[in-house]
């Protein structure tokens, strides 16, 4: 290979890398900045949510994927990460285990609803199960790995009773994870979506008014 | 504005540190114990952060918060491994009534319930320990930006706010007639209606809060000056490194043969 060559091949990453900095520098305006502990903030409140309307969900991700929605991947990834540290600082540290899951819902819910996905409810209904996969095929290692397979009452509890009808542990911890994740994962990216859409668009970043429009 | 992490205001050692050096200790405890598959580590640990706790003065909120986490979490475990999954080599440990507890069991879901607890210990005791305001100063003084330490303390601030006034969206939307008690699918639908005046209001007074942050140069560069001063020691640099250089070295003895 000539000195010329690499040279232009250095260039053309070089401009990658310059023009993937600057695609993400676009997602975060100052309104972003302002959104993200907003959405750090809901996945906080959907515990109590869910609790009040005696709901068995988590509803810890409806943040995560609003801001997704609303202003991409990048900013919804760094929301689903800090979430999780900030809910340690809050007093329950068992979560960062867990960071990789919401960093990844963060970055899909932002990918597909750049592609469309969240354009109309009936659309939805394909990020909805694209996340209940993601979630469940990262978070089902770590459970088995780091948890032994126990994680909260309800999903033990599944767990539990598959390993007591003679499956593997995997095997139970994955399906419990699985139907848990269909319930929670599934309906909150219906919930993000009708909530975004109740915003008056005026207050939306540039993505979300694309979305909403 | 009052930032509400579970800090406890102290001054012991552990809140003279810098909040770097907890977390990364904390960070890098948690990840030590699940390299070393030997329970007798973990327990070591565990007896030394439960002394830190009682060094530091929080072991009120600590310990509470850690029978909330544990207690459920070892019942399962125990359940989960020592009493259904008895592994090939059966080997009874102790049998009360109808419920045996096997030994290979029991030894797994020491070691991971041991495990855990340095985890959670650990990072409860840096939580608690780390004045919010004087993390964010130790950050940016290594050089995380600006806005990541915004959207951390924001986040703190902002929770227990927003705690506040889903709370009286709650009670004003019963008033107006959501029911709490009706069937799943009503209850289901009611989430959107509890949330969405949520979102709205936080994000009306977050258009005040844009305004009031680029009035204050938030998009500003240079050097900045913080009002608190956070020591950071040359021993305490020390122990950051020595706590990475025992991470590595027990990955490479687990790795290598």
């Amino acid at each position: 290979m000539s000195s010329t060559e690499a040279k232009t091949t250095a260039k053309r990453d070089v401009g990658f890398v310059e023009r993937f900095r600057e695609s993400v520098g676009e997602d975060f305006t100052i309104t972003t900045w302002v959104l993200i502990p907003i959405g750090i903030g809901i996945n906080a409140i959907g515990g109590f949510i869910a609790s009040t309307l005696k709901l068995p969900l988590f509803l810890d991700n409806i943040g995560t994927m609003l801001i997704g929605i609303l202003a991409g991947p990048w900013a919804a990834m760094l929301t689903g990460g800090f979430a999780n540290v900030i809910q340690a600082m809050l007093g329950n540290p068992v979560q960062l285990a867990f960071l990789p899951v919401p960093v990844a819902i963060g970055f899909v819910t932002g990918v597909l609803a750049r592609r469309g996905w969240f354009d109309s409810p009936k659309k939805v209904v394909v990020p909805a199960l694209v996340l209940t996969v993601v979630a469940t095929l990262i978070a089902t290692p770590i459970v088995v790995l780091v948890f032994g397979g126990v994680t909260s009452s309800g999903t033990s509890l599944v767990t539990a009773t598959l390993v007591a009808t003679g499956r593997s542990l995997v095997e139970s911890a994955a399906s419990a994870q699985l139907m848990v994740e269909f319930v929670d994962k599934g309906g909150s990216a219906f919930v993000a979506y009708f909530i975004g859409r109740s915003v008056p668009t005026r207050y939306l970043p540039p993505q979300g008014q694309d979305i909403y429009s | 504005m009052a930032e509400r992490s579970i800090y406890q205001p102290g001054e012991s050692v552990l809140h003279r540190l810098n909040p770097v050096t907890t977390f990364v200790l904390a960070a890098c405890l948690s990840v030590v114990v699940f390299v070393v598959p030997d329970y007798r580590l973990p327990l070591g640990l565990s007896i030394v952060l439960l002394a830190l706790v009682f060094v530091a003065r929080v072991h009120r909120l600590v310990l509470r918060l850690v029978a909330a986490l544990a207690i459920p979490f070892a019942f399962f475990l125990l359940l989960i491994h020592g009493v259904l999954n008895p592994g090939p080599q059966a080997e009874p440990l102790v049998t009360i009534g109808p419920v045996t507890v096997w030994e290979a069991g029991f030894e797994t879901a020491r070691l991971i319930f041991l495990r855990i607890l340095v985890l959670i210990l650990s990072f409860l005791l840096f939580a608690t320990t780390s004045q919010p305001q004087r993390m964010r100063v130790a950050l940016m003084e290594k050089g995380v930006p600006n806005k990541l330490a915004y959207v951390f303390i924001a986040s703190l601030q902002i929770i227990p706010e927003m705690r506040t006034r889903a709370k009286s969206i709650a009670d004003a939307q019963q008033a107006r007639g959501l029911d709490i008690h009706a069937d799943i699918r009503t209850r289901t639908g009611s989430i959107v209606a509890l949330m969405a005046p949520l979102l709205i209001g936080t994000l009306i007074a977050a258009n005040t809060r844009a305004l009031a942050l680029d009035a204050r140069g938030f998009d500003a560069s240079g050097e900045r000056t913080f009002l608190y001063d956070v020591p950071d020691t040359g021993g305490e640099r020390l122990l950051r490194y020595a706590a990475v250089v025992a991470v590595f070295g027990a990955l490479a003895w687990r790795l290598l043969p």
